[in-house]
């Protein structure tokens, strides 16, 4: 569907998610429980793509997910939980047992290391961050050290990027420019990092409607390389304005979870839903029958 | 009535931070920490009118109270935003100024897993670093600012030797050795200083907490004021505003309960609230 003349990046969810390797490293867009590429990550999980490296600015429900399905090696991350819900269960008991490797992140090493990544430099410095603990003993490449041209001891954060970005959004156009919302995070820099960048969207728009909901910091065509529709698409997570978090379908989990049924949860929303729409429909029968 | 028993342990809590905002002072909220957030919107809502929250929740700087719920504090922050930033925007480009003190009246609470005498803190392992006993959430981006903070804040909800502790098991944000500067720790059973050579010195103490309690609970010796400062309640006004515009879901007790009595807490909350019926009808429309 892809074509290079009409700019059009339009991409099923299945052949988004081939882009994948074995192996290889994702940004996620979003934070925690906010702006998720959920549909996204059920669908790695689905096709069972293995030894994920994830950088997430706070990592939420999709690292748990993916830790869940056996996807998950490495996770880059200087936050895994739930916030108010509580611990990630599986992926912090993954973690204990060192089926997941964590490398410790701060949201400097991460925004800073970025942004060193945009403007091609090796590190960037910042006044005192992380003096007096224990970061630059767990993080070698962390480095305090003399600015060569003032003599001044600074923190330097090394550049960091993702091979792929993975951002979910309210609205695209199929394009690539993409309307966040509200909740920005480090969405913009994420995208531009990437070598290869997939937005997954509420709905695609024309052109004409991502420039009307302007006001707000999104992502332009050049950032992105393929637009996915996944209506729903973060649920259980929020996607400002369209729909807040759904706290009842963690809740949920986390209950079942402590019961042992993390594989049941699996089969019921990862696997037997074949498409984003069973899912939803899935979803929709829970919502009537728990309330 | 305002009598002592008609106040929660939450509410004490609230109002030692309450006392310690300033008018004028820009508050920095964590993420998911309803109680001290409660309480930097019942100052905005009472005496402190023009001070101004950051919520991480946005990256958005909000100049007024409203009120704390589960599902859609995001749309509630955003809503109230002045602007919508990014995060570097925020925390690239103006942060570093703030907190070094360039635009003063910064003030943060955070909240320690361990905490020494000195005012180290971890929220990253209990247990040695490389095969944990315990892997907390890790500390975000408190390593980022601690270090170079003008005062550095703290709030416990449950004051016991698991969070004070002799040693820590990690440094996530430095104590008064290596140059940190933390200030004031409000917890459960009393509002407490930190001062120069390890010591931490009780101000104040909660309604009906004994100095022989609150010893036994900290696994370090604890210092008394010569003479110790009076508790002061929320006022009848304040708790009004806190009970029924601020917080009327009463999530700021979240964080003094765990497990099980948690979840069914939030579960109940969350199905009683406006956004469910707003997530429920979105979710119908889209499954056809």
């Amino acid at each position: 569907m892809h074509s290079e003349e009409t700019g059009n990046k339009r991409m099923s969810m299945r052949d988004a998610v081939q882009q994948i390797q074995t192996g290889d490293s994702i940004g996620i867009g979003g934070m925690t429980l906010y702006r998720k590429p959920m549909a996204f990550v059920r669908e790695l999980a689905r096709q069972q793509t293995r030894e994920l490296t994830l950088l997430g600015f706070c990592s939420g429900f999709e690292a748990e997910l993916l830790a869940a399905a056996g996807s998950l090696a490495t996770l880059r991350t200087c936050y895994f939980g739930l916030e108010f819900l509580g611990l990630a269960p599986v992926l912090r008991k993954a973690v204990e047992h060192g089926d997941v490797k964590i490398i410790e992140e701060t949201e400097y090493t991460i925004a800073v290391g970025l942004q060193a990544t945009l403007m091609r430099v090796p590190y960037l410095p910042s006044r005192d961050c992380e003096v007096g603990t224990d970061y630059f003993r767990i993080r070698p490449d962390l480095r305090r050290a003399l600015c060569p041209v003032t003599g001044d001891e600074l923190t330097w954060f090394p550049a960091v990027a993702p091979r792929v970005a993975v951002i979910h959004v309210p609205m695209a156009d199929v394009h690539g420019n993409a309307w966040l919302g509200g909740q920005h995070c480090v969405d913009a820099q994420l995208a531009m990092a990437a070598d290869y960048t997939i937005v997954t969207t509420e709905k695609i728009v024309p052109t004409a409607q991502v420039q009307k909901a302007q006001g707000a910091a999104g992502l332009v065509s050049f950032m992105v390389d393929a637009v996915v529709e996944a209506p729903g698409g973060a649920h259980p997570t929020s996607c400002y304005p369209d729909y807040p978090m759904d706290v009842v379908h963690i809740s949920r989990y986390l209950r079942q979870a402590r019961a042992g049924g993390v594989p049941a949860y699996l089969d019921q929303y990862v696997c037997q839903p074949s498409s984003q729409r069973e899912y939803l429909q899935r979803i929709a029968q829970d919502l009537y029958e728990h309330t | 009535m305002n009598t002592p028993e008609s106040h929660s342990i939450s509410e004490n809590m609230i109002a030692a931070i309450v006392a310690i905002i300033d008018d004028g002072d820009v508050l920095l909220e964590g993420i998911g920490t309803f109680l001290p957030t409660s309480a930097y919107m019942l100052a905005q809502a009472t005496k402190a009118p023009r001070s101004i929250r950051l919520c991480p929740v946005g990256n958005c700087f909000v100049p007024n109270a409203h009120s704390l719920n589960l599902a859609a504090y995001e749309f509630e922050a955003l809503q109230h935003a002045l602007y919508r930033f990014t995060y570097w925007d925020v925390n690239g480009s103006y942060l570093p100024s703030f907190v070094t003190g360039r635009r003063g009246g910064w003030k943060e609470f955070l909240r320690p897993a361990q905490v020494d005498s000195t005012g180290r803190t971890n929220n990253v392992v209990i247990g040695s670093y490389e095969k944990p006993r315990v892997r907390l959430p890790g500390a975000a981006g408190l390593p980022d600012g601690a270090p170079v903070e003008a005062a550095l804040y703290m709030y416990v909800p449950r004051h016991d030797r698991n969070c004070f502790v002799q040693q820590l098991d990690f440094v996530s944000t430095p104590g008064m050795e290596e140059g940190g500067k933390p200030h004031t720790i409000v917890t459960d059973l009393a509002v407490m200083r930190f001062r120069p050579c390890g010591v931490v010195e009780v101000q104040t103490l909660m309604p009906g907490v004994t100095r022989e309690q609150i010893q036994d609970q900290t696994g370090f010796d604890l210092q008394f004021r010569d003479r110790l400062l009076p508790f002061e309640l929320l006022t009848a006004q304040q708790l009004n505003v806190l009970r029924t515009q601020v917080d009327p879901l009463a999530l700021r007790d979240l964080e003094l309960f765990t497990g099980e009595a948690r979840l069914n807490r939030i579960e109940e909350l969350a199905r009683q609230e406006p956004a469910r019926a707003q997530l429920m009808e979105r979710l119908a429309e889209l499954a056809g």
